[in-house]
């Protein structure tokens, strides 16, 4: 397999400009600004197939033929660098270890566009990534990588960063929109969608951080040489984010589609202190989970679609034996009750019930009557709300309940949680 | 041609529960429902903002998917099906209403909303019986202090935002938000700002549950004790439409009557909170009489008795020219037109007029004397249509409160340009473009150099070389004066409004102007017009003007010095109407010249808006023998007087109004007069019958009909006609 954004990943420095170009870096603007008109670089992407690397999985080049063409408008193009998906942590790792790969997929994406001015919205809390980009958009100005006329393509492009304020929904692609607006950040009822009215009222693109390191690669490689990596409709490769009860944490690129029994086995070394495995969350807190008997389960948007789940961040959180997936529940359900802007009524009074339920259950008040009301609210909550946050919050409370029922049971029959106990004797 | 305005909209065809209907495009599927009579229950959702979809209360059904759509974000679809009432539609609605509840403290008891709550009548038609929600409801301390006249409960809150939204995108006055986040979100007051907007009221209104009550109003009492009845808001010259709640002849409250051509369904602070005059323990309950120094209640037949025995005395004395007669600018048209019928039928004299005065009759002669296709009059609706609004020399924020919001809806909801010409900062300078700011009283200057650059073409480096000479007065550049010009010659709809009190030659200057413009583009069209107002600063300003509470004009401004034109007025007084000309307001409140005013009745209450525009009333009582004020309360005028007559307020009794905009509104009697107050019609029918001259009106309907044949705008308009919208003058 040929890796496309950990490819230099051993380099020490390569966040400085000049080992960056002395690696090859930025020289895909060669081709993309001179030789390539916009519209055949959203050809390009159209045809590797690239998808979003944000959560939803879109087609990346499908999103950008939607912005109006023409040069009498202003557009803008936003990096979503808002990383807060529990189980996430890849863009970090990218604007950390590889900060011009980053600025130069957002220069070609501004290009193919038509956007002057692109905007990285930053996760408050990602101090570090934002030093180093900052740095590295300095550099990038000073010679000549962004301001007027870049590398004498014509071509004009000022990139700004801006940090939020440690809210999860700002990652929103709307939300993030009304942030950068300097609003409290809440999402936006789409229609009107941000390609056709973003940031103030105009055309706008949101992508994500992995999203646009996969730009440069796509451009100057060719749409082929992309998917001839993964599966048909999930090509290329994937940054894996491995968590939880296994013995070698970590971002790992492999293709998309790889067997998630290879991940945990064989990539992330298998389940710690040689438990057995009980369940993965294979996309971020926002995915439903997964049972042992999926592990075989092919590693791409579709193939988790299927199944009832989704691909999300790729943020797998592996889970052994000795987890209570009433806790884990009640632990994910505390986030989103944390993180539910408070806009819509079922989300922002549903998070809370939830959590609610799930305390009393974990505490052993419950009864099984609770398991029902706590299924039905998160029912209630999912398609009715403007943004897909509440959707993720019932995911974690119905897959639990759904194929961890027994969990619940005992904790109503014991009055109690059986793992602290189980636990505190070990 | 793509014209803004004319463009024809798309017809959608879609079925809702079964039945069938065509609405243009753009229309939201709760709008399009509720042309079909049929109900989608709401919360967030106004029809006067933009969706934001926050409350979830709208769901219905769509083509049979299980997804759920909320009608007030979702724009109507060729050939879309909606079902409103399907067993999925209404669980989602019992859904959102269940989760709504989980921390609403249901303390509909003690609620100032409850029995006119939306929350209730929703949760009633759509809720659940029972809720699932067992945990303890969050307690908040109650209540907050939002802003001066608002406090907020906020578990009561439902965060649909409308009160935010409507301070923001309608008033334009963010100064609330909301704060923190989640199920912690609440209503607050923005970092470093007051919630002091002029338009604060209104969210007490909108709001669908009782999270914001007013301070005055709050706990005064349970719905169906009350009544609502209709009114009209006499605080400035806008005229809002109200309806006063009462409860046994008692004012509680002011709410919004929505008059599309008045107020748009809004109302201003000074409005909505100034109705606690008309209740106050300080209103005058009966006649007073000056003895020995001291005023002295007494009854109403002596009382009249003995002002009609002292006017009779002095002109006996002095000549009816001695006598003289002011009006307020809230009296009503009908006692307006009594007033001046009295003074120059039954006292005989000419000194009649009204004070606080503006400029108006300047206006209405200019228009008078022009042609028909020339300038239109101003209408509050043309500001709908204008794309251009130009604004000369008045502060309608401060002084027109709710016409504000219909300029910033022009402004801001469609993009019409604003230009204004004013020395200092308003409320609407931030929206400008350009701002002209003068010196004050060096107004003249920026006219003229309009008129050079739109009537003789002058360009841009000469109105360079005019500002150096004048450096002095001018502190607005040529540049910007030149592209006030170029647009008002560009411009195709374009309403010009002046204030109050401007100088006359302005008046002139921007009559001339203005036709100017209009000459230059050949006749007015129905898709090119100019319409040019002059906005009156009190409830019924225009009104006095037009019914001739003034030394110079009989009604409708027949000026009293041509035989011609008076001939009318005198066959259907059957009179023949004194010559002299008349003294002005503030003549006669200097005694007038050498001491020739030895009566003097003043008419009219100082009501609110009197009492706050800038003007203070300077009456000199030296060599006036005899002061007859009528009054609401013992304000400083009636302090003075030798006979007081306890009027009564708008609320008591029935009349018309015309607005700023030159709508005629009527109102009737909401409560009965306070105390032996009486309305000032009746006064000078009493009055006159005492002096010999009975009137023979029944009612103020019959004094309208009256007017109607006199004065030629108000032809035809009578009681029925007017109903509860008013008529707008040609
Ligand atoms: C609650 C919520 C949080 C999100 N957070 C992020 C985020 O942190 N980073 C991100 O790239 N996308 C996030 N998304 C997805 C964005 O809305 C958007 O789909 C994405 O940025 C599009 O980029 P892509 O097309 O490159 O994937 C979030 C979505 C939701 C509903
Ligand atoms: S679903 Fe939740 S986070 Fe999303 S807009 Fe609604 S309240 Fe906010
Ligand atoms: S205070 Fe009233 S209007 Fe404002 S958000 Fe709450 S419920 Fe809505
Ligand atoms: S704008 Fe004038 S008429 Fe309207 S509510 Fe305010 S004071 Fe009353
Ligand atoms: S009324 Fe439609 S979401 Fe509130």
């Amino acid at each position: 397999m040929e890796l496309i954004l950990f490819k230099d990943r051993s380099v020490p420095d390569l966040k400085d400009i000049d080992v960056y170009i002395g690696r090859g870096g930025y020289q895909s603007l060669d081709k993309g600004l001179r030789l390539l008109k916009p519209d055949e670089i959203i050809d390009i992407v159209k045809r590797s197939g690239l998808r979003g690397r944000g959560g939803a999985g879109f087609p990346t080049g499908a999103k950008w033929d939607f912005i109006p063409k023409g040069k009498g408008i202003r557009k803008y193009l936003c990096c979503n660098a808002d990383e807060s998906e529990p189980g996430s942590f890849k863009d970090r790792e990218l604007m950390e270890f590889n900060p011009h790969l980053l600025i130069e997929g957002i220069i070609l994406a501004s290009y193919a566009i038509g956007a002057a001015v692109s905007y990285i919205y930053i996760r408050g809390e990602l101090v570090y990534a934002f030093r180093i980009l900052e740095k590295a958009i300095r550099e990038a100005y000073k010679r000549g990588l962004l301001g007027k006329d870049i590398r004498s393509s014509g071509f004009d492009l000022d990139v700004f960063i801006h940090r939020g304020a440690g809210a999860y929904i700002c990652g929103e692609e709307t939300a993030l929109i009304e942030s950068l607006e300097g609003k409290r950040g809440m999402p936006r009822v789409k229609p009107p969608f941000p390609a056709f009215y973003g940031l103030y009222g105009k055309p706008t693109m949101v992508n994500n951080v992995e999203t646009l390191c996969n730009i440069p690669y796509v451009v100057t490689n060719g749409h082929e040489r992309f998917a001839s990596q993964g599966r048909p409709r999930n090509t290329g490769t994937k940054i894996y984010c491995m968590s939880g009860d296994i013995n070698n944490p970590g971002n790992y690129e492999l293709p998309l589609g790889i067997p998630l029994r290879h991940l945990i086995y064989d990539v992330a070394g298998g389940i710690r202190n040689g438990r057995a495995l009980k369940a993965v969350i294979p996309g971020g807190a926002s995915a439903a989970m997964l049972t042992p008997d999926q592990v075989d389960i092919l590693m791409d948007f579709d193939s988790l679609a299927a199944a009832g789940s989704m691909l999300g961040t790729a943020g797998v959180i592996v889970m052994d034996e000795t987890r209570c997936m009433v806790k884990v529940a009640l632990t994910l359900s505390r986030f989103f009750f944390h993180e539910s802007c408070g806009k819509c009524t079922p989300c922002r009074e549903g998070t809370f019930w939830m959590h609610e339920i799930l305390k009393k259950l974990e505490a052993g008040a419950g009864k099984d009557e609770d398991v029902d009301l706590l299924l039905d609210v998160a029912n209630n909550i999912g398609g009715r709300t403007i943004c897909a946050l509440a959707d993720g919050a019932i995911a974690p409370v119905i897959s639990s309940i759904r194929h961890f029922g027994e969990d619940y049971r005992l904790h109503v029959k014991e009055a109690g949680c059986p793992y602290d106990r189980i636990m505190a004797r070990a | 041609m793509d014209r803004a305005g004319e463009r024809e909209f798309k017809s959608i065809s879609l079925v809702i529960d079964g039945k069938a209907i065509s609405v243009p495009e753009g229309t939201l599927v709760i709008e399009a429902a509720r042309m079909l009579g049929i109900e989608i229950p709401y919360f967030c959702y106004h029809p006067k903002m933009d969706p934001v979809g926050a409350c979830r209360m709208c769901l219905v059904e769509t083509g049979g998917r299980a997804k759920l759509i909320t009608a007030c974000t979702t724009r109507v679809e060729e050939g879309m099906t909606i079902s409103t009432d399907s067993i999925s539609a209404r669980k989602g609605q019992k859904d959102v209403l269940e989760f709504l509840l989980t921390n609403h403290p249901l303390d509909c008891p003690v609620c100032d909303k409850g029995g006119e709550c939306p929350l209730q009548d929703n949760t009633y038609k759509y809720g659940p019986a029972v809720s699932r929600f067992t945990i303890n409801k969050w307690g908040f301390k109650k209540p907050v202090e939002l802003g001066p006249y608002i406090l907020l409960d906020r578990e009561r809150c439902i965060m649909c935002m409308r009160c935010t939204r409507f301070s923001d995108e309608i008033a334009g006055h963010p100064q609330i938000g909301v704060i923190n986040s989640g199920r912690g979100s609440e209503i607050g007051v923005m970092h470093g700002q007051e919630f002091n907007s002029i338009f604060s009221g209104n969210t007490i209104e909108i709001c669908p549950v009782g999270a914001l009550t007013s301070k005055h109003f709050r706990f005064s009492g349970r719905p169906w004790e009350f009544k609502n009845r209709p009114g009209i808001c006499a605080n400035c010259a806008v005229g809002c439409n109200i309806n006063w709640t009462i409860r046994r002849h008692e004012i509680l409250r002011v709410l919004s009557r929505e008059n599309p051509d008045v107020d748009d369904g809004w109302l201003c602070d000074r409005g909505r909170f100034g109705y606690t005059h008309i209740n106050s323990p300080d209103r005058l309950t009966s006649p007073l009489i000056k003895r020995n120094g001291g005023l002295v209640p007494a009854g109403w037949d002596e009382a009249i008795s003995y002002a009609a025995q002292r006017l009779d005395e002095i002109t006996l004395k002095h000549g009816n020219e001695s006598i003289g007669g002011i009006g307020s600018p809230t009296l009503t048209n009908e006692e307006a037109y009594l007033f001046q019928k009295f003074m120059r039928k039954v006292v005989g004299s000419n000194n009649i007029d009204h004070w606080p005065k503006g400029n108006g009759a300047i206006i209405e002669k200019l228009f008078e004397g022009s042609s028909k296709n020339d300038l239109r009059r101003f209408a509050y609706s043309h500001l709908d249509e204008a794309d251009l609004i130009f604004l000369v020399g008045t502060d309608i924020s401060g002084e027109q409160p709710v016409l504000d919001l219909r300029l910033k809806k022009a402004v801001r909801k469609r993009g019409a340009r604003l230009i204004i010409l004013h020395h200092g900062k308003t409320d609407l300078t931030r929206y400008s473009s350009p701002w002209l700011k003068y010196k004050e009283g060096e107004e003249m200057l920026p006219i003229e150099l309009l008129k050079r650059i739109i009537l003789k073409g002058a360009k841009e480096e000469e109105i360079e070389e005019e500002i150096k000479g004048e450096a002095e007065a001018a502190s607005f550049s040529a540049r910007l004066v030149y592209e006030a010009g170029m647009a008002l010659s560009g411009s195709r709809r374009t309403v010009i409004l002046l204030g109050n009190n401007l100088p006359d030659g302005l008046i002139h200057a921007m009559f001339d102007l203005a036709s100017g413009i209009i000459g230059q583009s050949g006749e007015q069209r129905d898709d090119q017009w100019i319409s040019l107002g002059l906005l009156m600063g009190h409830a019924n300003s225009q009104g006095v003007l037009d019914m001739g509470l003034d030394p110079d004009y009989l009604p409708g401004y027949v000026r009293i010095d041509l035989d011609g034109p008076r001939a009318r007025f005198e066959t259907a007084w059957r009179y023949s109407l004194p010559r002299a000309k008349g003294l002005s307001a503030d003549e006669m409140l200097n005694g007038g010249n050498n001491g020739a005013i030895r009566a003097l009745f003043m008419m009219g209450s100082d009501q609110p808006s009197v009492q706050s525009s800038n003007n203070t009333l300077d009456l000199k009582r030296e060599g006036i023998e005899f002061l007859l004020v009528s009054d609401i309360t013992l304000s400083d005028k009636a302090r003075m007087a030798d006979v007081v007559f306890p009027s009564c307020t708008h609320a008591e009794k029935d009349g018309t109004f015309t607005n700023a905009g030159r709508r005629v509104q009527s109102f009737q009697k909401a409560i009965r007069p306070v105390g032996n107050s009486l309305s000032e019609w009746q006064i000078l029918c009493n009055l006159a019958i005492e002096m010999g001259e009975p009137f023979n009106y029944l009612s103020v309907s019959d004094i309208m009909d009256e007017i109607s044949t006199l004065v030629p705008s108000y032809k035809g308009i009578n009681y029925p006609l007017l109903g509860d919208k008013g008529i707008q003058l040609p």
